[in-house]
């Protein structure tokens, strides 16, 4: 091999030398190996090499958002995809469910506050990324510092299986004149879990963290405790089973 | 390899591959998204997982001509200014600014940036590159060497005509109000 042939093969040796193994370029190394020119030249260009890739990291900052939206994107796409392959199987079940759920409007539907169904109409928009967190990490402890800075309610006492998920971000909103706050988690079994919290304490008689009062709205399942000041509500798109083990 | 790992080893050398393309980091990011839901919906089928990485980049490159061909044409470029052999190295681009380089870089035209990002970014080799972009081995070795003696005499400009500047950062994601 010639050196300006090897020259021009080492040009695209990448400089830490992860290419060393290829047996063009191994060819070419060895004729740089026997050229001390050529091997001066390969040494400056690998240095030049390592420069450049240097500032173009340095140029280009991956947003810190881009991970968590990624993971959010495949999440809420793999559950299309199930859905779709469950449309035949839920169609004979709900033919089935059809017959059961006469007995089930007969049952009075219990009320969901109307912070508690605003929530709910704005949580979907954050789980498929049409609508943005106001503050977003990974980092429940940021979280509860932004809102805080920004006096919008906040969780005082968590329940102690949402620690173990991954916090997501949170969005406030305004219902009645009055800030509403949601943390959403993600990583749980039933997928998404939100925290949605309203500065109003409950009456005298209102459920505990320890015994929630449950409804169900829609695909919807919610825990609603009050605890001081706040009432809670933990909202998921999953069986009681998942969202009571989280708490 | 589970699909968080995939993420994690991933998405930063494709998001600054995407943004060498789009030039918008919006753009960019969108096109890293859909690269991984083509994974989610397909890339379990790839049956060598060690290919993963360069699924993920030609994949993403191909999302990338899907979406350019629905707005124009690709312009080609022409680089016969540059000349044809390899200029020795002489100098170190440590005193350019990083904004500088991806302007300059930027400016290139996509059928030379694409392979020099690629080679730059250190994640595949000129094979796998050529596989990326469906070029032969041969014009991917053209493009970087050709693109690199044109990025050398494009920093000795910069460097002697242009003192560096100041970067300002951008911000991504929203900031708490003020």
């Amino acid at each position: 091999m010639r050196s300006d042939e090897a020259k021009f093969i080492l040009s695209a040796f990448r400089p830490r030398g992860e290419d060393a193994g290829d047996p063009q370029m191994n060819r070419a190394l060895v004729q740089a190996g026997r050229d001390p020119e050529l091997l001066r030249w390969l040494d400056e260009a690998r240095e030049f090499d390592l420069a450049v890739a240097s500032k173009l990291e340095e140029a280009m900052p991956v947003p810190a958002e881009l991970r968590t939206n990624i993971m959010i994107g495949a999440q809420v796409g793999a559950s299309a995809r199930r859905s779709l392959r469950l449309i035949l199987i839920g169609t004979a079940a709900a033919v089935i469910l059809l017959v059961g759920s006469f007995g089930l409007l007969l049952r009075p539907v219990e009320p969901l506050a109307g912070w508690q169904l605003a929530a709910l109409e704005v949580i979907p928009g954050l789980t498929s990324g049409q609508t943005p967190f106001d503050e977003q990490s990974n980092d429940l402890g940021e979280l509860q510092d932004w809102l805080k800075a920004i006096k919008a309610p906040n969780a005082t006492t968590l329940p102690l299986g949402l620690s173990r998920l991954g916090a997501l971000g949170c969005k406030t909103f305004s219902w009645d004149n009055q800030l509403v706050s949601i943390i959403c988690f993600g990583g749980g079994k039933g997928g998404f879990v939100h925290l949605v919290i309203i500065n109003r304490p409950g009456p005298p008689n209102a459920p505990r963290l320890s015994s929630p009062h449950w409804i169900e709205r829609g695909d919807w399942l919610t825990a609603t405790w009050s605890s001081g000041e706040r009432t809670y509500m933990l909202a998921m798109q999953s069986g009681r089973a998942a969202l009571k083990a989280l708490l | 390899m589970d699909f968080q790992e995939l993420v994690d080893a991933n998405h930063a050398a494709l998001y600054r591959f995407a943004l060498s393309l789009t030039k918008t980091e919006d753009q960019a990011a969108d096109l890293v998204q859909q690269t991984f839901y083509c994974w989610a919906a397909k890339g379990q089928e790839l049956r060598n997982p060690s290919r993963a990485k360069s699924w993920l980049f030609t994949t993403l490159y191909r999302e990338f001509i899907k979406a350019r061909r629905h707005e124009s044409l690709f312009a080609q470029g022409d680089l016969s200014d540059v000349p044809e052999a390899i200029t020795d190295v002489n100098l170190i681009p440590n005193e350019v600014d990083s904004a500088a380089m991806r302007e300059i870089l930027f400016a290139f035209e996509e059928i030379y940036r694409a392979p020099l990002v690629l080679f730059f970014l250190n994640q595949l080799s000129y094979r796998e590159i050529a596989e990326a972009l469906g070029i032969p081995i041969g014009t991917v070795m053209s493009r970087i060497s050709r693109g690199k003696a044109r990025l050398r005499r494009c920093l000795s400009q910069v460097q002697t005509c242009c003192p560096p500047r100041k970067v300002i950062p951008m911000f991504h994601g929203n900031q708490p109000a003020k």
